[in-house]
């Protein structure tokens, strides 16, 4: 019968498992068990991005929008993109549920700031209608010559509706790339980090034996 | 697997933190020096597992390497999947710390299920022996799909709608887990053959004198 002996020599069988492994989910894309939820208010509309860690997008997951006092005010499915989008129900803070199933959830609050001005203001302004009064004070004195068959001019609130529509553009690459950087996977340095730690428990328990037998 | 944080409720959390802190105490004593650096290469392996993404099938699974913890540890699993799990929730947000308990049960008690299902049969012909091994890697991530969507049942969720769902999803990484712990298996048996269960039966009290002899010299 061979002799038992410690296993420290021998560990070297997982170590390399180990190495394995740590490649292997790096080349695997790394994706794991963790789910983020990002939104954004877009004039009237809200918009989230449902994601897994490492990019992998949840398809079918139940989003619920709940207000501050944690009413449900509205739910539905992400698409296959991950994607939700909503009509913004009030001037409220949202709470966004995400449920991915199996257990996974996640949250992303908006809060009112964010959207006060919004439903007031986006639903009618974004219609783009021309002023109902071509005359009013605005128009008259910053346009010269309007025509008298076509009424020129643009109100307060179209021209904010305007700004508003090209700042959404304008952000649109910012906000992606907000969603992006939310959606951070674990590094390398989280992994070594962990493995370091273990390491150092074991060295720990060296201690206390060694302790103990002096 | 990992159970994040805030859908449970208190009883559920509550059971799970004292099923966990039972295992953890029995494995710690359990846990001899002996199998202090082993407990820790295994622990790691735990811990990198979860990143390690299973491509197949629409879900997003990982592998858990349980059932190979399980094995090799017995009761240990309980301290060395405990360590690795709140790591994994201090680094990488898997899970999270209230639901520790619960995920810790989730995939410990598999592990020591399968030490005592598949551990006895890995000294039996090798036919045998390499069935029981993929078996229990197999199982230790069924077992642990079952108890995760028990501990889902709670949050209103369709028990067997919710397993249905949640063994699909696990079946690849079943499938990989056990050919992993079959090949570890089969590769210990001519390396290392005393770090399988079952390979010397004399107690660890006389397997401990002998240590100690050894070290006095």
């Amino acid at each position: 019968m061979p002799k038992i002996r410690p296993d420290i020599p021998h560990s070297g069988f997982f170590l390399w498992f180990i190495v394995i492994l740590v490649i292997g989910g790096f080349a695997s894309d790394a994706q794991a068990h963790r789910v983020t939820v990002f939104a954004w208010v877009d004039g009237h509309m809200v918009h989230t991005q449902s994601r897994f860690s490492g990019g992998k997008t949840v398809q079918n997951g139940r989003i619920s929008v709940y207000d501050s006092q944690g009413k449900l005010l509205l739910s539905g499915n992400t698409d296959s993109d991950g994607d939700f989008d909503f009509n913004l129900p009030g001037t409220t803070d949202l709470r966004i549920v995400l449920d991915a199933g199996m257990g996974h959830v996640n949250e992303w609050v908006i809060s009112s700031e964010n959207n006060s001005s919004s439903p007031g203001k986006a639903k009618p302004s974004r219609q783009k209608t021309l002023s109902p009064f071509p005359n009013s004070k605005v128009a008259s004195t910053k346009l010269s010559k309007p025509s008298p068959s076509r009424p020129i001019g643009l109100t307060r609130k179209e021209v904010k509706a305007i700004v508003d529509e090209s700042v959404d553009n304008k952000l649109k690459p910012v906000i992606k790339l907000l969603s992006d950087l939310h959606n951070d996977q674990p590094s390398f340095t989280d992994i070594l980090s962990g493995i370091g730690y273990i390491l150092g428990l074991i060295g720990l328990g060296a201690y206390i034996h060694y302790r103990k037998k002096k | 697997m990992h159970i994040s944080e805030g859908i449970l409720s208190g009883p559920v959390l509550g059971s799970g933190i004292a099923i966990a802190a039972i295992g953890t105490t029995v494995g710690l004593k359990n846990l001899d020096y002996d199998k202090i650096a082993r407990a820790g290469i295994l622990s790691a392996a735990f811990f990198v597992a979860s990143l390690v993404h299973v491509p197949v099938g629409p879900a997003n699974v990982h592998l858990v390497l349980n059932g190979l913890v399980g094995l090799f540890l017995g009761w240990g699993a309980f301290p060395v999947i405990l360590t690795a799990l709140i790591l994994q929730a201090v680094f990488f947000q898997f899970g999270g710390i209230t639901t520790l308990g619960v995920n810790t049960t989730i995939m410990a008690v598999p592990a020591v299920a399968v030490r005592y299902l598949c551990g006895p049969l890995v000294w039996k012909k090798p036919i045998i022996s390499q069935v029981a091994a993929f078996a229990c890697g197999f199982t230790a991530v069924l077992l642990g799909t079952i108890l995760t969507a028990a501990a889902l049942l709670f949050t209103g969720q369709e028990f067997f709608e919710i397993t249905g769902i949640l063994v699909t999803a696990h079946l690849p990484v079943m499938v990989i887990e056990g050919i992993v712990t079959l090949f570890a298996v089969v590769f210990l048996k001519k390396v290392q053959p005393a770090m399988l269960p079952g390979f010397n039966p004399a107690p660890t009290s006389s397997k401990m004198e002998e240590k100690d002899a050894e070290n006095s010299t």
